[in-house]
């Protein structure tokens, strides 16, 4: 703020310009320079951009970089949630302040509308007040371009291309943004990871920024923490697989525990249940030593009677408020805060997010387009809940590759679902059906409900050939993978909904020092499973009056971790999870829940999915608890179906 | 009976507040702690009308909290709505005309009433066009056509 008084001091605001008094000023008082320095310190960013517009002298004031910094300052006090929510073939951005000092009782609070971007495949991770995503496709120039990754300012809407890495390839990467204060730039560390047999391996990273050198770096990874420091541009790791217990092995979120880095966990793959009693933290003592401890978070009784659905860890706000978001959108929207020092909860209703509620129809099954129906609709929610509740990865296929690129022969490869249009009753009703296939002993075969028995394929060519056919007759394909590093790809199926923490909102446009980038490639040879997530976050994105990383994990201010955003990136998978993988597929039971769908949505919700028999399971659920105990039944079904899969389901009603 | 508090406006009229209504105002605060109120505080740049409003505001604001410390255990759907509810009743209290938007602006900067001060001021922009907002200040265009066209379109994401 001090600059931007001396600003004032420097030219006058007012005077000199005015003209005689208009009649919409009564009061001929003039109006002294500190209240416009005022009015300016407390506008909002939109009229900020139109103060700008008045004169040069406004714009130059408000555009000058002490500004934008005191506009950052001030937003970073007081942190807000960040929504992005999916609606077809927009994300739409919200804001949300956060209650000041949420007790127990809960509180309602309003969402300001930001942005709306293209349609998102992935959420990166956000810094400063900007935030990158991977958009699924987006027109430039008139030209449809796929997976590009974009910076983004989500209060201004403004965006930023980012070049394709070097190989030219843009699916598979995952890019992190983050923040080097000290050159004050940003830089987004993307990295290119491809399977090989069966193995991924990331095979390119690349550095975006104005400065570059090329790095290399070989590094077999078990589980790890890895961290880019922004400085050097060095890339190191952290193990914490020694100090972990079996079980724990899931996904993490990564936040900012004063000033350490924490891992917050829970048992189901980052999954908080309403039966849940506690969830766990791993604070990072020391990077060197690679010392880990320790902590338990109890959930109050509370959580019972506030939690109906399944929450998400989605990160840390302030220094000792952990935010869970249901991982479905529920009307009215919350989000749930944990005080770690109280052990208390609190239930904050968000405003202003019911236009993103699933408006599911059946006809909105035949009128809108595809990725609105797999991701608004209902049915295909709860299955791709359950099944990531058991540790599968969803994907929709991109259908314009058609079906020749899906690697059958994938060791993840778990099975295919596909959507396929049906018309019944010489037409008159138009529906769609799931269809499923699963390799069986090598065998694949088509699962479908219809068919009295299973139908062996002979070759995968004639898999490919029976989805490609379905394809051109406007099927769509799920494919189910067990989880890997693809997992992050779920972000948007998952949640119509994330909530990412505390985010800060900027009133600059994304930088454009990218712009002037070079690249740099950096061989890698990864010969483990995974590798785990590699943040190039400086300034931890959950923290709202935050220093600097120095204790005993920062070496620099500059360095490593903690994007806080939890939902892009799942893919911890470690040893540990993979033998338990392995073990899945020894069981062989998991079976796909064929799903058919109620021709009404408010009609009497049937019970959904059946237990443990090899029925079809018709879930048609009206509303979100149903829903809730939909997907809950779905995973105890798959839970407890440990038979093969039987000749498919008795073909239900046709629906 | 609590302190009552007199000010003066610059009209000379005289208006009888609580105490605890004027400690809403810093600068009022300040006067009260150095106990130099007596005899009424002269507030020779607010006029009668501001002032009234003013208080108005003021009175909201304290019996808001007092409600809300009653109340700590009333829930209602997620709980206490009075944050919104008391919103609600800012917005309607800045629905005046322009002058008197300036006025209680200049009154809450110069009473140092921060909520008021932080609610007039981002009323004063708000869905304001840029026309209006060079009106109300007294501004005189300075970018040519051409230049005004360029700086719109670097910050047109604010005029959808």
């Amino acid at each position: 703020m001090k600059p931007l008084q001396k600003n004032f001091s420097d030219m006058t605001i007012s005077g000199g310009v005015t003209e005689s008094t208009s009649t919409l000023h009564r009061n001929s008082l003039p109006i002294p320079d500190e209240v416009i320095a005022d009015i300016f310190s407390r506008l909002s960013s939109e009229s900020i951009a139109r103060c700008r517009c008045v004169c040069k002298l406004w714009s130059s004031i408000l555009a000058h970089q002490d500004f934008t910094e005191s506009f950052l300052t001030k937003s970073r006090v007081r942190p807000q949630l960040l929504f992005a929510c999916d609606a077809g073939m927009e994300v739409f951005f919200f804001s949300s302040a956060q209650p000041e000092n949420p007790k127990e009782n809960s509180f309602v609070v309003a969402s300001n509308h930001l942005a709306r971007f293209s349609i998102s495949d992935e959420l990166c991770g956000c810094t400063n007040g900007f935030f990158l995503y991977v958009s699924k496709m987006i027109w430039m120039e008139n030209e449809l371009h796929v997976y590009v990754p974009l910076m983004c300012n989500p209060s201004t809407g403004q965006f930023l291309t980012l070049p394709k890495l070097k190989s030219g390839k843009s699916c598979g990467v995952q890019s992190y943004l983050g923040y080097e204060p000290v050159a004050n730039e940003l830089k987004v560390f993307s990295m290119e990871v491809s399977r090989v047999n069966g193995v991924l391996i990331s095979v390119e990273h690349q550095v975006l920024t104005t400065e570059a050198k090329i790095l290399s770096w070989s590094y077999s990874l078990i589980s790890m923490v890895a961290c880019f420091d922004l400085r050097s541009e060095k890339l190191s790791f952290i193990n914490f697989m020694e100090t972990f217990s079996k079980e724990m092995h899931h996904s993490a979120t990564i936040v900012n525990y004063n000033g350490k880095l924490g891992l917050l966990m829970s048992r189901d793959f980052g999954l908080v249940h309403r039966a849940n009693a506690s969830f766990e933290m791993w604070v990072l003592q020391d990077a060197a030593k690679h010392e880990w401890s320790k902590l338990v978070f109890v959930l109050p009784p509370l959580w019972k009677d506030v939690v109906v659905d399944t929450m998400c860890i989605s990160g840390m706000v302030g220094t000792n408020e952990i935010v869970f978001s249901p991982i479905y959108q529920r009307d009215p929207f919350y989000v749930i805060y944990y005080n770690v020092e109280s052990k208390k909860i609190t239930k904050v209703g968000i405003q202003g997010l019911e236009a993103f509620q699933e408006t599911w129809t059946p006809l909105s099954l035949l009128l809108k387009p595809h990725h609105n129906r797999l991701t608004g609709n209902y049915d295909v929610n709860v299955m791709i809940a359950a099944l990531e509740g058991k540790g599968k990865s969803v994907e929709w296929h991109d259908k314009r590759y058609g079906a020749y690129s899906i690697n059958l022969g994938a060791d993840a490869l778990m099975g295919i679902v596909l959507n396929v249009p049906v018309t019944r009753y010489v037409g008159l009703w138009r529906s769609r059906r799931w269809v499923v296939m699963r390799k069986i002993n090598g065998v694949w075969y088509n699962l479908d409900c219809d068919l009295t028995v299973p139908q062996p394929f002979t070759s995968e060519d004639e898999v490919k050939g029976f989805l490609d056919q379905n394809l051109s007759l406007g099927g769509e394909i799920l494919v189910i993978k067990n989880l890997s590093f693809i997992f992050h790809h779920r972000s948007l199926f998952w949640s119509q909904c994330n909530v990412l923490t505390s985010n800060y909102f900027s009133i600059d446009p994304p930088s454009p020092q990218l712009c002037s980038h070079k690249l740099l490639s950096l061989s890698l040879d990864m010969s483990a499973t995974e590798t785990k997530r590699c943040n190039a976050n400086t300034r931890p994105v959950t923290c709202g009056k935050q220093s600097s990383f120095n204790g005993s994990y920062g070496k620099s201010p500059g360095c490593t971790t903690s994007c806080g955003l939890r939902l892009p990136r799942k893919t911890e998978a470690t040893a540990a999870r993979l033998v338990k993988l392995l073990s899945c597929k020894l069981v062989k039971g998991l079976r796909l829940v064929v799903m058919r769908r109620k021709k009404k949505k408010r009609s009497p919700p049937l019970k959904a999915s059946s237990t443990g028999r090899s029925q079809p399971s018709v879930i048609s659920v009206p509303n979100d608890t149903c829903r809730s105990e939909a997907i809950e039944d779905c995973i105890q079904f798959i839970n407890s179906s440990t038979s093969f899969i039987r000749s498919s389901s008795v073909s239900g009603r046709t629906s | 009976m609590s302190k009552k508090i007199i000010f003066e406006s610059s009209e000379g009229e005289s208006f009888e507040v609580d105490e605890a209504v004027a400690l809403e105002c810093q600068t009022i605060k300040n006067m009260i702690e150095d106990d130099c109120t007596d005899g009424g505080i002269p507030l020779a740049n607010v006029n009668s009308a501001t002032l009234t409003k003013v208080i108005d505001y003021c009175k909201k604001h304290v019996e808001a909290a007092a409600a809300a410390e009653a109340n700590a255990g009333d829930k209602d759907i997620y709980g206490a709505n009075k944050d919104i509810e008391l919103k609600t009743w800012d917005e309607e209290f800045v629905k005046v005309d322009q002058p008197l938007l300036f006025d209680l602006m200049l009154a809450a900067n110069f009473l140092i009433i921060p909520g008021l001060l932080d609610l007039t001021c981002k009323t004063m922009m708000r869905g304001k066009t840029v026309l209006q907002i060079r009106e109300i200040f007294h501004i005189k265009k300075d970018y040519t056509d051409a230049e005004e066209a360029e700086v719109r379109k670097e910050n047109a994401w604010a005029f959808e």
